[in-house]
């Protein structure tokens, strides 16, 4: 009988739902705003699992430059990446204001370094806006939707493709 | 999930064990090491599968297993022996069977396989055929409610209790001093949970049958009138009254019966001697009068009658006076019983570990904190520090242990694969196994079914000869592949060998040129040639099979052992086989390893890979070019690799200064030879706990896991093997450019 019990409590860890969809559709959707590189961003409240101040992470070896590398979450080693050379700004200049903030997209942790954070912001659907189409290369399709605060543009990203994608374990390859 | 799917997974669960013990106990026929225990086992298997199967509606399933049962009940009753022709035939079945358990698992629609060659086996069986335990059964089944006994004092609402012995009465004697043919008394009382998880007594009945003649009575006196009956509370008990065939029929074997009930139902099981026989009846007539008057209704009831008749669940219980003699014995069952089990979900397991894992680390912040506070090394807080953490290492051997398992599943399911490869190549291979015992790491475990499937079907396609070719060098038909496990301190080595005509080196350093993987006209010692054979696309296979030689060669089974922190070696005799050995670490959990420093990165090196270390300054170091220098370790010279520099760290500028502390250590890992890590300082040795870098980061090269220092830093743990590829020294060519790097 665990084993049943069990099985039917492991699915999901209830986490937030993954992706863009929480967006759009819903009437009001929490936004957490921080300021990265001189720019607003924003993520989904529901992906934001907590924020850290900022401590030196262990570098990653032949990793991307953006990846600052990883710290110690309670117990688990957590990735960081610089958000600003992320989307392809310079790299994020050391300040002792600087936090990480950890976004989770399904099973995948994740810490982003930024350079402070803002506010929590309650847009409704009709202020967001789509982002136009740019010939742009910098961190182009990060963003999923726009909105203004205090005359600023905010760029509501998505989780789900800030995170680089990872190489799948070579085991699989032997099947 | 639908609870109806939880069961059906719970089902599919059981069944890969009902294959493992099934395939077990055939290959213990086999070999001729079965216990009189064997057959029964293994029918007990196939009639589980097709019980539950029953119960899902899996009626391919079911159809083949009966033909299956057929064969084996003719094996169990003596009509067939279990000849090596049989038992070869049966475990082509049991494949089948594994293969129809599979694809309904998945809810593929496939048609009953051929079973002609079972039942031309099953037909071979001199006089009856295989009798259909169905139609044999019923008339038992219809015997419901015959005599209403309460013949034990069982509680009315069904509880979870330890199984319940019959009071025992005075008159009789231990069991084992009872003399003649033994009769076992068995009541069964299911609780709530056995219906909720799929169960059916009937099929529980069908299994006790198989031991000999008995009859059942229903008890039904717990019936709520029809208006309060809950259908989920199963009200019904069951007295059986079993003669078995076999004289020395065990209690343990009764109650392993009733062995996916264990926990969810109320058995008791005690021995009656023959003499007691006929006294049920007389005490059934005594005991109706003196409980309640319901209970003497006419034996003939139906449902519906007791429905109207019987008493209230509350009822008066028949007084402890009453208890019914006829019983003998109640058997010591606290002291036969096999050990308890449970199963528990892996997640919550893994939990323990990593809670203990975090222990580990805290307790190392602890003692550097008190090292810092410049505590007294007498005090008592450093003495309960000690003990802590004796503790805590205790603690984490026993988490540990709770992962492990044997190999023994794993080697089973190899010889399956050694079955079908032999036939696929139309070679005459056995497998033989050593080690099964062998306790490793659970995932290890499951990690490594590929690779060894891979090297096993390598030896058979490769290694070993056709029979005629093997008549030709003077060898036995038959080729023999060896699968062994033991355990070397902290490490567990497996072994795959063959007796075939080992490895053709002339060929592989052919082959090697023509691909250009070695320049020509280079020569190479035969322990280079061999670690050819684990570079990326190399197979010497001349035609491409189907078993193997599709261009996936030993590279990708090196990743995954490496991938688990393991190494690999290969050693060949040419005419005389080639053995391939593994060796694991026995955790994933926990590593010993040096901590070292290198450009201020503070880095673990397991210590399974360090064959030794010297001191930079006193090492015997040659330069042969701008950025190459070897060193000598004993008579043989070594290259010599930052540390810092291959893991792609930029290093400041003071760090090319050599500090005193710089140190070599010579590294080894598996076939890649020996190479000299230059780091900074040797820091520390240490056991640390293991943080895979998983779904969060994928494969990243030079490193194969973090660890978190007692000062809760991140620190890498270095994969050597990767540093000697990354720094290309496995190459032969040193004109091939390095591997693209897998960076994101």
């Amino acid at each position: 009988m665990t084993q049943i019990e069990a099985t039917v409590a492991v699915p999901e860890e209830a986490g937030p739902k993954p992706d863009a969809s929480d967006v759009t559709g819903q009437d009001r959707i929490e936004l957490l705003t921080f300021r990265c590189g001189g720019r607003g961003f924003a993520v989904n409240i529901m992906d934001v699992r907590e924020i850290r101040s900022w401590s030196e992470p262990t570098p990653l070896p032949h990793a991307p430059p953006f990846m600052k590398g990883m710290v110690n979450l309670r117990g688990s080693v957590l990735p960081v990446m610089d958000l600003a050379q992320r989307l392809g700004q310079p790299p994020t200049q050391d300040d002792p204001r600087n936090v990480i903030i950890v976004i989770q997209n399904g099973n995948r942790v994740h810490g982003l370094l930024v350079d402070a954070v803002s506010d929590i912001v309650h847009p409704t659907d009709d202020q967001l806006q789509d982002v136009p189409r740019v010939n742009a290369e910098d961190g182009a399709g990060m963003a999923d939707r726009l909105f203004v605060v205090d005359d600023k543009m905010i760029q509501i990203l998505s989780t789900s493709r800030i995170l680089p994608e990872v190489s799948r374990p070579f085991s699989e390859a032997i099947a | 999930m639908d609870p109806m799917d939880a069961i059906r997974a719970t089902f599919f669960e059981e069944c890969a064990e009902l294959l493992e013990s099934l395939e077990g106990g055939l290959l213990a026929l086999q070999s001729g090491t079965q216990t009189p225990d064997t057959v029964d086992a293994v029918f007990r298997a196939v009639h589980s599968i097709k019980g539950g199967a029953g119960a899902f509606n899996l009626s391919t399933l079911v159809a083949y297993a009966h033909e299956f049962e057929t064969t084996l009940d003719a094996l169990r009753s003596g009509r067939l022996t279990a000849s090596a022709e049989v038992v070869g035939t049966l475990l082509r079945a049991s494949d089948v069977l594994g293969d129809l358990v599979n694809s309904a698992c998945l809810g593929e629609d496939v048609d009953v396989p051929d079973t002609s060659e079972l039942k031309a086996v099953a037909g071979s069986a001199e006089a009856t055929p295989g009798k259909e335990d169905d139609s044999d059964f019923n008339p038992v089944m219809l015997n419901f409610g015959l005599d209403p006994i309460p013949d034990d004092d069982i509680d009315l609402a069904p509880t979870p209790i330890e199984i319940e012995t019959v009071p025992v009465s005075t008159s009789t004697a231990a069991p084992h001093s009872a003399v003649g043919k033994r009769i076992w008394r068995v009541t069964f009382e299911p609780l709530p949970e056995l219906l909720v998880s799929g169960n059916e007594p009937l099929f529980l009945f069908r299994a006790l049958e198989v031991l000999g003649r008995m009859s059942v009575e229903a008890l039904d006196s717990d019936l709520a009138s029809l208006s309060d009956m809950d259908v989920s509370v199963p009200r019904l008990r069951w007295s059986i009254r079993l003669e078995p065939t076999a004289t020395d029929l065990t209690e343990t074997e009764i109650e392993s019966v009733f062995e996916f009930a264990d926990d969810i139902c109320v058995l008791t099981i005690s021995q009656i001697k023959d003499e007691d026989e006929n006294a049920p009846s007389p005490q059934a007539e005594a005991v109706p009068g003196q409980v309640s008057p319901a209970v003497v209704e006419p034996p003939k009831m139906t449902i519906k009658e007791t429905a109207d008749t019987a008493p209230p669940p509350a009822a008066p219980k028949p007084d402890v006076s009453v208890q019914p003699t006829p019983i003998g014995t109640a058997a010591p069952q606290a002291q036969t019983s096999a050990p308890a089990t449970i199963r528990v979900d892996l997640n919550r397991v893994d939990r323990l570990v990593n809670l203990v894992g975090e222990l580990v680390i805290s307790q190392s912040m602890l003692a550097q904190g008190m090292t810092r506070a410049g505590l007294d090394q007498h005090s008592e807080a450093v003495a309960t520090l000690d003990e802590l953490q004796q503790l805590t290492r205790d603690m984490q051997d026993s988490v540990m242990s709770i992962r492990a398992q044997p190999v023994k599943s794993l080697f089973q399911r190899m010889t399956r694969i050694v079955r079908e490869a032999g036939q696929a190549t139309g070679k005459d291979v056995r497998l033989v196994t050593e080690g099964e015992g062998t306790e490793i790491d659970k995932t290890v475990v499951e990690r490594l079914a590929d690779p060894l499937t891979h090297m096993i079907r390598n030896s058979i396609d490769h290694g070993l000869e056709a029979p005629d070719e093997r008549n030709a060098a003077g060898k036995s038909p038959g080729g023999v592949v060896r699968l062994s496990a033991r355990q070397q301190s902290d490490r567990v080595v497996i072994e795959v060998s063959d007796d075939g005509r080992g490895i053709n080196r002339a060929k592989v350093l052919e082959r090697a040129i023509a691909r250009g993987l070695v320049p020509e006209g280079k020569t190479l010692d035969t322990t280079e040639i061999d670690r050819l054979l684990f570079l990326p696309g190399f197979s010497t296979a001349q035609t491409v099979s189907a078993l193997s030689g599709r261009g996936v060669g030993m590279d990708v089974v090196q990743r995954a052992i490496r991938d688990l922190n393991g190494t690999i070696a290969i050693s060949s005799v040419e005419g005389k086989g080639t053995s391939i050995s593994i060796s694991l670490p026995l955790t994933l959990a926990i590593l010993d390893g040096m901590i070292v420093r290198s450009s201020r990165q503070r880095m673990v090196i397991p210590l399974s890979a360090i064959v030794e270390t010297q001191t930079y300054a006193a090492a015997r170091i040659e330069t042969l070019g701008p950025n190459q220098s070897v060193v000598r370790l004993h008579e043989r010279f070594v290259p010599i690799v930052d540390l810092a520099g291959s893991m792609g760290f930029a290093r400041q500028p003071t760090d090319d200064l050599v500090e005193d502390d710089t140190a070599l250590l010579f590294v080894q890992p598996d076939e890649s030879g020996t190479f000299a890590l230059r780091v900074d300082a040797i820091e520390a040795q240490r056991q640390v706990v293991i943080k895979g870098l998983g779904e969060n980061f994928g494969h990243i090269p030079c490193v194969s896991a973090a660890t978190i220092l007692g000062d809760g830093q991140v620190a890498l743990i270095v994969d050597p093997g990767g540093i000697a590829e990354m720094a290309g020294l496995n190459r032969q060519n040193p004109t091939l450019q390095t591997p693209e790097l897998a960076v994101q």
